[in-house]
C-alpha cells in the first residue's frame, strides 16, 4: 500500500528545507539591501520599496535611487565573484575532503567544511543580487513588463541549451546534501566537471581537453549559467508589475 | 500554484509517464525539459510566497529580523545535514546528465520530495558513511594491536576501532556518529543489525569475518564493525520497493541502481557515452 505516513514526512521536510532557504536567502539579501542602499524597515516586497527601493527606482532609472542600485549592483557582483574565488580554492584544495588514509574528519575540516558553504552561499547571493539590479537598470528599464517576460524566456532557453536546466531549480525542488561521504556536495563545479562526475564509471579519468575549453567552461559556468537563471528568475519573480 | 506544480513533476506521476513512454526518447527528453520548466515555475512562486510572508509577519525589513533569519536559518539547514543547499549559481550547477545510457528513460530527478531518511543531522560535520567505500578498501593486510579494557586482540587496520577503547566513551561516540534523522524517531534499535538488515544478511556476514572480528562482535554486540552499523543507516530501508501505487518499480530505486551501476569500475574499458545530457 502506498505509504502515506512517509510520503507526509518527505514532505514536510522538504517544505521545511525550502523554507529554511527561503529565509537564508531573503534575510542575508535584506542585510545586504539595509547595509547597501540604507532601507527602510518598512520596505516589503508587496509594496515595491524592498530590492533596494525596486519600484522608484523602476520609475527613474537616472535618479539618486537607480544610480544607488546600479553602485549596489555592481559591489554586489565584485563581492560575490571573490567570495566565489575563495570558496572554488578551497574545494580545488580539497579541504573538504576526509583524511586520505584512516578517513577520518578532524576538526579542522569540519570548521572548514562550514566556512566553505557559507562563503559559497554568501557568493551566490552577492552574485543574484549584482545581476538581478543590473538586468533592472540595463535591459528594457522604461518597458518592465516587456522586460520579465523577455528575461524569463530567454534565460530558462539559455540554461537549457548549455545542458543546465536544473539550475534554474532551487529548494524545496532541489536539494544539495552535506554528507556524510567521501565526495563533497556537488558545489564550486563547472559545467563539464559536472557532466564527466556523473556520466564516468568510478575510477575513470576524465579526458584531457584544451586549455581553451577548460577556460570556456568556467566562464560558462560562473557567468553565463548565473546570468540565464537570475534573469529567468527575475522574470518569474517581480512584484508590483509582475507576470502574476 | 506551487503545489500544482509540484505534483505535475512529482516521482509518482512522472515515473507513470516514463513508464509509458519508454522507449521514446525525444519525448522522454522533453518532457524531462518541461518537467524542470515546471518545477522552476513552482518554485518561483513558492519562494516569493515565502518572501511576502517574512516581509509581512516576520519583523519586515530590520536589522534584527533579517539578522535573526540569517543564523537561525543557516543552523537549522546546518543541523538538518542540508546547509549546501543554500547554494545556487555561480556556486553550484544543475547539469543535465545522464549517469548510464541504460537509465536513459529515466525523469532527470527524484528530489521530490526529499526522501526524510537521506538526512544525516549535522551531516557536515559527520565522518565518512564507511558503507559507501570500496568493500577492497575496508580491511587490508595489515593489522594493529587495539587495548580495549583487559582484552588485547588484533584487527584489521582499516577497521576504524581506535587504538584505546574506552567502552562508555567508544559506545557513546559511535552512537553519535551514526545517528541520522531517522534516528529520532528510534522506530528501531540501530544497533540491532539483524533487525534492519535481515537475519539472512547477519548470516553471510558472520560466514565471512574472520575469527577476530567474530571475537570483537562477542564482545560488543551490534557494534563488531562500521560496516554493520553503518549499513543499518543505508537510506530507503524502511521503504518497499515498490510504488505499489503504480506498481512498477520506484523511480529513485531505478535510479540508485544507475548510478551504483556507473559507480563501478568499467569492465569493459569503454567510456560511457550520453546521448542527451541529463541531471545527476
Amino acid at each position: 500500500m502506498f505509504d502515506v505516513h512517509f510520503a507526509l514526512r518527505d514532505w514536510i521536510y522538504s517544505f521545511s528545507i525550502g523554507f529554511l532557504v527561503v529565509s537564508y536567502w531573503r534575510n542575508t539579501w535584506t542585510m545586504l539591501d539595509i547595509m547597501g542602499c540604507h532601507q527602510p524597515y518598512t520596505a516589503t516586497l508587496a509594496n515595491g520599496d524592498s530590492f533596494c527601493f525596486a519600484f522608484p527606482a523602476q520609475m527613474d532609472p537616472q535618479g539618486e535611487l537607480g544610480m544607488l542600485r546600479l553602485k549596489n549592483a555592481t559591489y554586489s557582483y565584485a563581492a560575490g565573484l571573490a567570495l566565489l574565488s575563495i570558496g572554488v580554492m578551497m574545494m580545488c584544495c580539497g579541504l573538504w575532503l576526509p583524511d586520505r588514509k584512516t578517513l577520518q574528519v578532524s576538526t579542522n575540516v569540519r570548521m572548514l567544511r562550514f566556512s566553505i558553504i557559507y562563503l559559497l552561499g554568501a557568493s551566490a547571493v552577492n552574485v543574484w543580487r549584482g545581476i538581478w539590479y543590473w538586468a533592472d537598470a540595463w535591459i528594457l528599464p522604461n518597458n518592465p513588463m516587456v522586460s520579465y517576460w523577455m528575461t524569463s524566456l530567454v534565460g530558462a532557453g539559455a540554461a537549457f541549451a548549455v545542458f543546465c536546466g536544473n539550475s534554474l531549480l532551487a529548494p524545496p525542488a532541489i536539494f544539495l546534501l552535506d554528507g556524510p561521504d567521501t565526495d563533497p556536495p556537488p558545489i564550486a563545479v563547472t559545467v563539464l566537471a559536472s557532466h564527466y562526475s556523473s556520466t564516468l564509471p568510478s575510477g575513470q579519468k576524465r579526458p584531457q581537453m584544451s586549455c581553451y575549453i577548460y577556460l570556456l567552461d568556467v566562464l560558462l559556468s560562473f557567468g553565463f549559467v548565473p546570468v540565464a537563471v537570475v534573469c529567468f528568475w527575475r522574470g518569474k519573480g517581480k512584484d508590483k508589475v509582475s507576470l502574476w | 500554484m506551487f503545489i500544482i506544480c509540484i505534483w505535475l513533476a512529482s516521482e509518482p506521476v512522472v515515473g507513470f509517464v516514463d513508464h509509458r513512454l519508454r522507449g521514446n526518447k525525444i519525448l522522454l527528453w522533453l518532457l524531462g525539459r518541461l518537467r524542470t520548466y515546471v518545477l522552476a515555475w513552482g518554485t518561483v512562486s513558492l519562494w516569493r510566497c515565502f518572501w511576502l510572508f517574512w516581509d509581512e509577519f516576520l519583523g519586515g525589513s530590520t536589522v534584527l529580523s533579517a539578522g535573526l533569519g540569517h543564523v537561525i536559518s543557516l543552523f537549522l539547514l546546518t543541523a538538518m545535514g542540508c546547509a549546501s543547499s543554500i547554494n545556487a549559481p555561480a556556486s553550484t550547477l544543475g547539469v543535465d546528465s545522464i549517469p548510464h545510457p541504460e537509465c536513459e528513460d529515466e525523469p532527470l530527478f527524484s528530489v521530490v520530495p526529499l526522501p526524510w531518511e537521506t538526512l544525516y543531522a549535522f551531516g557536515m560535520f559527520r565522518q565518512v558513511d564507511k558503507s559507501k567505500v570500496d568493500d577492497t578498501k575496508r580491511f587490508s593486510n595489515a593489522v594493529r594491536p587495539v587495548s580495549t579494557g583487559n582484552i588485547e586482540m588484533i584487527v584489521g587496520k582499516d577497521a576504524n576501532i581506535p587504538e584505546h577503547v574506552d567502552d562508555e566513551v567508544y559506545e557513546t561516540s559511535h552512537k553519535k556518529e551514526a545517528s541520522p534523522m531517522s534516528a529520532l524517531e528510534q522506530s528501531w534499535n540501530p544497533f540491532d543489525p539483524s533487525e534492519a538488515n535481515g537475519d539472512d544478511v547477519m548470516e553471510k556476514e558472520e560466514s565471512s569475518m574472520s575469527i577476530v572480528q567474530q571475537t570483537w562482535k562477542n564482545i560488543r554486540p551490534g557494534l563488531s564493525n562500521t560496516s554493520d552499523t553503518d549499513r543499518s543507516w543505508r537510506p530507503g530501508l524502511p521503504r518497499s520497493d515498490r510504488s505499489s501505487f503504480l506498481d512498477i518499480e520506484k523511480p529513485s530505486l531505478r535510479r540508485q541502481r544507475c548510478s551504483d551501476y556507473a559507480q563501478r569500475p568499467n569492465q569493459d574499458n569503454k567510456r560511457h557515452r550520453s546521448v542527451f545530457f541529463r541531471s545527476r
